[in-house]
């Protein structure tokens, strides 16, 4: 019998195939462990490999019993515990990457892109949803910008829509211009309002439970 | 040749002891034990590994691929809990045969 079909007949009875690669790469190292001594003792190469199969015993039986060590149920479970195992860590490695972007965005106060930062504001505004944190005031032709952070409380059992827009309204309560919301992200968002500067230079932000907060620009520096 | 019957029912006791002297790969294991039995443990070779993989499995050895003279070897190591398997079949194994020697010397 050759080599190669001798450790076919033992491997072909091994149900889980992933491990038959091992097996057979086991077995054909005793098999040429055993010619290479005996071709040290003067016998030639191919009737050593002769002699060295036969000393093997009978493949089939070695085959079977080793499958018993083998076995396919233990061995599939293994590889779909692996398998399962790196299906979640997948999504968690995502899950992880995207918690850090949005870590970053709730601890970056917002600019708008390409407008200048004329005054720092940094006026922390509490509801029940959310808290929000007004940035900084920005200019861009013509146009001035308020930009905010919000932060979810995590407590608070929401109905319906995200409520951390607010309105920018006259000393009358008259609406003047709504907050467009920007960037939603787990923990809250950000966004902006444009608006067109007032005389006073104080402006009304209207939140959504009716929560009014004055900012008046002259006493962050405006000039 | 001696009967099979008695070589397989003592394997473990052999092949844990060889490797509590040495790590070894298969092949060593045979020649080993052929070595120290004036050949009356001339086993078929490849019979030694269902037993190695089975060892293994009951984790009384572990096996790593090892670099031997050139070739990469599955090279198997005894284990903690194998020495003190191989201590117990030890122990078995002396009273066993002394009480077989006992009874057979009154054959005369």
């Amino acid at each position: 019998m050759k080599r190669e079909e001798f450790l076919q007949l033992i491997t072909k009875q091994i149900q889980y195939v992933f491990d038959r690669k091992d097996i057979e790469e086991e077995l054909n190292q005793h098999i040429e462990d055993s010619i290479l001594d005996m071709v040290d003792d003067g016998i030639q190469y191919l009737e050593a490999e002769k002699i060295a199969i036969q000393q093997m015993g009978n493949p089939v039986e070695i085959g079977k019993q080793l499958n018993k060590e083998h076995h396919p149920l233990v061995g599939y479970l293994l590889l779909l515990s692996k398998i399962v195992i790196c299906l979640l860590i997948i999504p968690m490695i995502l899950i992880g990457i995207i918690l850090v972007r949005d870590m970053y965005y709730v601890f970056t106060p917002t600019t708008v892109s390409g407008a200048e930062t004329i005054l720092k504001i940094h006026e922390q505004v509490d509801i029940p949803t959310h808290r929000i944190m007004i940035d900084n005031l920005c200019y861009k032709d013509d146009t001035y910008y308020l930009t905010y952070r919000s932060l979810k409380n995590f407590g608070y059992s929401r109905t319906g829509w995200d409520t951390d827009s607010f309105d920018i309204v006259d000393v009358t309560g008259e609406f003047l211009m709504g907050s467009s919301f920007r960037d939603s992200n787990l923990f809250g968002g950000a966004g902006y309002a444009i608006f067109k500067m007032p005389e006073d230079r104080v402006l009304y932000l209207r939140f959504q439970n009716e929560k009014l907060v004055v900012i008046d620009l002259l006493e962050y520096g405006y000039e | 040749m001696i009967d099979k019957g008695y070589i397989s029912g003592s394997t473990r006791l052999l092949v844990l002891n060889v490797l509590q002297e040495k790590a070894c790969h298969g092949y060593e294991i045979i020649k080993v034990l052929k070595l120290r039995s004036n050949d009356v443990f001339d086993m078929k070779e490849g019979t030694l590994y269902p037993i190695l993989h089975k060892l293994e499995n009951d984790e009384y050895i572990i096996s790593k691929n090892e670099m031997v003279n050139g070739r990469m070897r599955k090279v198997y190591h005894i284990t903690d809990k194998g020495v003190k398997v191989l201590a117990e079949d030890k122990a078995q194994w002396k009273e066993f045969s002394s009480a077989v020697n006992q009874v057979i010397a009154f054959g005369g």
